[in-house]
């Protein structure tokens, strides 16, 4: 079919989204212009079918565990707030670890955590292990995983970081089994409860390379602290049994 | 682009408000947060929903969305409404859980396009949600579909959605022009006036 003379699809677009200051030359091509017509009238139908769809508004559960599993993360990030020079000191701990590859009887680390209401619960916690080549880029030896070197720390209080191992850098199957190990549940679990949120984690891992895995409590509820650096510098991702945090630590 | 853009959105909450939460927030206001969120929340999870194409991956999205806002409330400037600021969230987020899953193994899609689903057990009113239309959204590239969603779903004029998508005006205006085609044809007959479905390539 011979199109009109003066069929123009940019015009049209551009009188379609009133983006012209003088829309005269196109409104006189689309009353002259048949397939323009066509043309114009099939954008504005669209967009009027379009404009009625109605906003899709969350249900109730799901608002539930979107509130869960941000509420950790707000937590979370006071803990890391009031905490920074602590979990940077532990990460310095880390890197220097990290020159020597193995180190045994690193002696006490201390990460406080903080509850929601801020209060404090700085604890103690005494760990064995070795560390991975964070800055290095060495993957140390790191075979031994989630030990209980913790029996004395774990009798000690209930927010009080307990143990903490050292995992292969990048393995984040080996990472996640870990943490399944840790919480004593399984992600499939976890999704059920927490609209997937360890999704968002397990991304970051899987992206990331691994520095170090801790076990803790926060707020009475058991958690897993997954050390991890990637473009965005070092981040830890603090799991609980409903969902998953992401907390930036600062540069070293 | 000196002016704000955002200036310019439908039914926003007002900026400074939310922009004043979001200073709270940034200091570690757990409420002002909360409701900063309850403010947003169904507007970006709509969003989320059109451009993930199921609840799933949408609830990831909007939850991922959150925790950035949340993580970079103190970088925020002011130098666009924080609106404007969280729906470009929303969309790089979205991208960006777009582009992992196409890097996982292909899996079964229970429920795609679920708010159409009858048979859904939360309850949503599937005919309000207009099955069809958000199949034929779906049926998009998430380029297309993305300038559709923001500038004839969400209501926002093309120099916001240029704004959003960091994309010049034209690109946007000829995105949008050939996705309103592409949908025509996706919708074929139940398009008002049928005859449309012809004219799309």
């Amino acid at each position: 079919m011979e199109q009109h003379p003066l069929h123009d699809l940019d015009l049209i677009a551009a009188y379609s989204e009133g983006l012209l200051a003088d829309p005269g030359e196109a409104a006189r091509l689309v009353g002259e212009c048949p397939d323009c017509r066509k043309e114009y009238d099939l954008q504005q139908t669209v967009k009027g079918l379009l404009a009625d769809l109605p906003i899709a508004r969350m249900t109730a559960a799901e608002r539930s565990r979107l509130d869960a599993a941000i509420g950790s993360i707000t937590t979370a990030r006071v803990v890391a707030m009031a905490d920074r020079r602590r979990v940077q000191g532990w990460m310095r701990a880390a890197s220097v670890a990290a020159a020597a590859v193995v180190l045994i009887g690193l002696g006490s680390v201390y990460l406080g955590l903080m509850d929601s209401g801020s209060q404090s619960a700085t604890t103690t916690a005494s760990a064995d292990g070795n560390f991975a080549g964070a800055d290095t880029g060495e993957a140390a030896a790191t075979t031994t995983i989630l030990e209980e070197t913790t029996t004395a720390a774990a009798a000690t209080g209930p927010d009080q970081l307990f143990a903490y191992r050292q995992l292969d850098g990048g393995d984040a199957d080996a990472v996640l089994t870990e943490i399944e190990t840790m919480l004593e549940q399984s992600f499939v679990e976890f999704s059920d409860a927490s609209a997937r949120a360890d999704v968002v984690c397990e991304g970051k891992v899987s992206d990331r390379e691994v520095l170090d895995v801790a076990q803790s409590k926060l707020d009475g509820r058991r958690v897993v602290i997954v050390i991890v650096e990637g473009e965005d510098g070092r981040e830890a991702l603090v799991y609980n049994e409903a969902t998953c945090a992401l907390v930036e630590l600062p540069p070293e | 682009m000196d002016e704000r853009i955002g200036d310019t959105l439908p039914s926003m909450t007002p900026s400074s408000d939310d922009a004043t939460l979001l200073a709270k927030a940034a200091e570690g206001d757990h409420a002002s947060f909360t409701l900063l969120m309850r403010r947003h929340e169904d507007r970006v999870f709509s969003v989320c929903l059109r451009l993930m194409g199921s609840r799933t991956s949408a609830l990831d999205a909007v939850q991922e969305t959150f925790t950035t806002l949340y993580r970079k409330a103190s970088q925020y400037k002011g130098t666009a409404a924080v609106g404007t600021w969280l729906y470009r969230i929303t969309v790089n987020t979205c991208y960006d859980l777009l582009r992992k899953e196409r890097r996982r193994p292909m899996e079964a899609l229970p429920d795609y396009l679920d708010p159409a689903d009858p048979g859904g057990e939360d309850g949503f009113k599937s005919v309000e949600l207009r099955p069809e239309i958000e199949r034929a959204l779906a049926a998009l590239s998430p380029e297309f579909r993305t300038v559709v969603v923001m500038a004839d779903v969400e209501g926002y004029s093309l120099p916001d959605v240029a704004g959003l998508l960091d994309l010049p005006i034209g690109t946007v205006k000829s995105r949008l022009f050939r996705a309103r085609r592409q949908l025509a044809a996706n919708l074929g007959n139940l398009l008002p006036g049928s005859e449309h479905q012809k004219g799309t390539d």
